[in-house]
């Protein structure tokens, strides 16, 4: 009864509790090139996935027998492969793919690392103790093990590649809001909406998630171009997707045979790799400089980090 | 208190450090093993697939052990694995597991040393060419390297380094193992990624201690700038380096299946990856576990390491 005559404002708690308080104007100015190149590239990688059919003037999986490992050129602006298939429009039908695969998998790290690393962290004891533990282990594998070994089990297929990418990285979420939670649940104001009869679910809503926002936009768009590579290695193996699946590791793999006279099959998959994990990267580390430039700085996992 | 540590302080601090090895190699190894070696019995066809022979199936079913329940199955594992070193038999072969496995070993961690030394060489040189010209063109090229070096697929690099150097200008051999001209593109393409980070830390660090007190000091002392160099920035800025390189090193060994494979590099992760198509799940199950053994091990000695070379920490693990 008391809470509700002394409600405080939301937006009062809110902004005493942001551990960074950024005014609009400041805001602004922190918007470097990089994280408008690395926005711009995303962007473009984006509708690239969504708008295929407008963009390729092939389709993907289309034999021209006449047409066999052509260079590049106008009506081929990425040259043609050994099926005679137009290698830009499988570059462009590989967007969707890759955007797919780099959401579908990093959804599934974020919402499962997320929840676990939420709740342990919010309520702590034992459970806490031996997950956190169990999660330290999974964080210190080679990524790329873990995904072989869940590939071995279930088969190579990019449905079991997704879920394989997605598990690869549920402890990094989870240690990322496992921590944010820790120092937002000792913070006062936690204590104090407790005093005024705040339930758990309104106190992990108002005060917890804000805090949480800016670290996991960060940390998701990096993982996505982490995913992007090791998912692009999987399939190069031919472990991930199969053929005639045009994904981009796959597309540099059937391409790998005829490099020799053929150099094109082996540059432009790649590059589409590298620019769009290039884009990702800028965009990461422009939002973390934009958000939260507290946190520049901190070393940022290697390339297949978890 | 920088410096001193009693010797006998060292002993309980080790005693947990091997305990916690023990015990995290345990949960890998259940998790592995629940992972791999828990085939159904009416599954063993469908893993043999379709051209299996009545062999290859029964010896499947043999393999996973039918009906008894998991956790007898794990001990047994276990205490197979303790005693005798047993990890099974291959599917595809017949050979045991660990003579595959030890077969193989040798060349992926000559591999994978090299590519750490290449690695910290080429990073370290980088990291503190870029220091030294902090905010001139060459340090923005530099770090523009770098972080080329992390988005870049190490297969395309791979396949790039093939194209330029074995194929058009026939410098060197486009795989196979047998000599240093074989090792230099899968050590390359493998140190690459490291070497973008070592770099990147190294820049970092020095910038860091370059703004210390006692970096100030060593210069008013009258020692010249090549000593202070070495005997203080550097060996206080490779002190962060070497946090983060256990970490790094996993990663590494982590790329080994890629490098492996399309060099035809004839180590673990080479064989991992052939017994995956073979659905050779008892291989694939050994390499994963020796993987993780040497990951968990290199990142245990660089802990160490770290803990050794800095005091401060030292003194608080202690």
């Amino acid at each position: 009864m008391i809470g509700e005559l002394i409600r405080l404002p939301r937006s009062y708690i809110l902004a005493r509790s942001s551990a960074v308080r950024r005014s609009a104007l400041s805001a602004r100015h922190r918007v470097s090139p990089g994280l408008r190149a690395g926005a711009l590239i995303v962007l473009c990688v984006v509708l690239v996935s969504i708008f295929p059919d407008q963009l390729a003037p092939y389709a993907p999986d289309q034999v021209m027998p006449s047409a066999r490992l052509l260079e590049p050129s106008l009506a081929h602006p990425f040259g043609t492969d050994n099926l005679g298939r137009d290698l830009f429009s499988r570059i462009v039908y590989g967007a969707r793919v890759a955007v797919r695969m780099a959401l579908l998998s990093v959804g599934l790290s974020v919402l499962v690392g997320s929840v676990a690393g939420g709740l342990t962290g919010y309520y702590g004891g034992w459970l806490d103790f031996v997950v956190s533990r169990l999660m330290e282990v999974w964080l210190s594998l080679p990524g790329a093990l873990v995904a072989i070994v869940i590939v071995a089990r279930l088969g190579s297929s990019l449905d079991n590649l997704i879920l394989a990418l997605g598990i690869m990285g549920v402890p990094v979420f989870y240690r990322l809001v496992r921590a944010t939670t820790l120092s937002a649940r000792r913070a006062c104001y936690v204590e104090a909406a407790e005093t005024l009869g705040a339930s758990d679910l309104r106190i992990l809503r108002c005060h917890v998630l804000p805090n949480i926002a800016s670290p996991l936009v960060v940390q998701t768009t990096l993982r996505l171009g982490i995913v992007l590579l090791t998912g692009g290695g999987l399939s190069f193996l031919g472990l991930g997707a199969q053929p005639p699946i045009p994904e981009w590791g796959a597309l540099l793999a059937s391409g790998r045979s005829a490099m020799d006279t053929a150099w094109w099959l082996a540059v432009f998959p790649g590059l589409a790799i590298t620019v769009t994990v290039t884009g990702l990267n800028l965009l990461g580390d422009g939002l973390r400089d934009v958000l939260d430039p507290t946190m520049r700085g901190r070393p940022r996992g290697g390339r297949y980090a978890n | 208190m920088a410096g001193g540590r009693s010797a006998g302080s060292i002993a309980p601090y080790l005693l947990r450090r091997l305990l916690g090895f023990v015990l995290v190699l345990s949960v890998i190894s259940l998790a592995v093993f629940t992972a791999l070696a828990t085939v159904p019995g009416d599954a063993a066809e469908a893993l043999a697939g379709e051209s299996a022979s009545a062999e290859q199936i029964a010896a499947i079913r043999r393999e996973f052990g039918g009906d008894v329940p998991l956790p007898e199955r794990y001990a047994a594992f276990v205490a197979g694995l303790v005693t005798r070193g047993d990890l099974g038999r291959s599917l595809t072969s017949g050979l045991p597991v660990r003579d595959l496995l030890l077969q193989r070993l040798p060349a992926t961690l000559a591999l994978a040393l090299s590519a750490t030394l290449l690695a910290l060489a080429i990073g370290t040189v980088a990291g503190a060419f870029a220091a030294a010209h902090a905010g001139g063109s060459v340090d923005m090229v530099v770090m523009g390297a770098t972080g080329l070096g992390l988005a870049v697929p190490s297969y395309w690099m791979a396949l790039l380094l093939v194209l330029l150097l074995s194929l058009r200008l026939r410098w060197l051999p486009v795989a196979g193992s047998g000599s240093v001209a074989h090792l230099v593109m899968p050590a390359l393409t493998l140190a690459l990624p490291t070497a973008a980070v070592v770099a990147r830390l190294m820049r970092a660090s020095l910038l860091e201690v370059a703004q210390t007190d006692y970096l100030r000091t060593a210069y008013s002392k009258g020692l010249g700038r090549g000593q202070v160099f070495r005997v203080h920035a550097l060996p206080n800025s490779l002190v962060p380096v070497i946090a983060v390189l256990g970490v790094h090193l996993g990663h590494l060994l982590g790329g080994t299946f890629v490098v492996e494979s399309i060099f035809a590099w004839p180590g673990l992760g080479r064989l991992a990856v052939q017994a995956v198509f073979e659905r050779d799940l008892p291989v694939v199950m050994g390499a994963a576990l020796l993987v993780a053994l040497l990951n968990v091990t290199v990142n245990l000695v660089v802990d160490m390491a770290h803990a050794l070379l800095d005091p401060r920490l030292g003194n608080q693990a202690l």
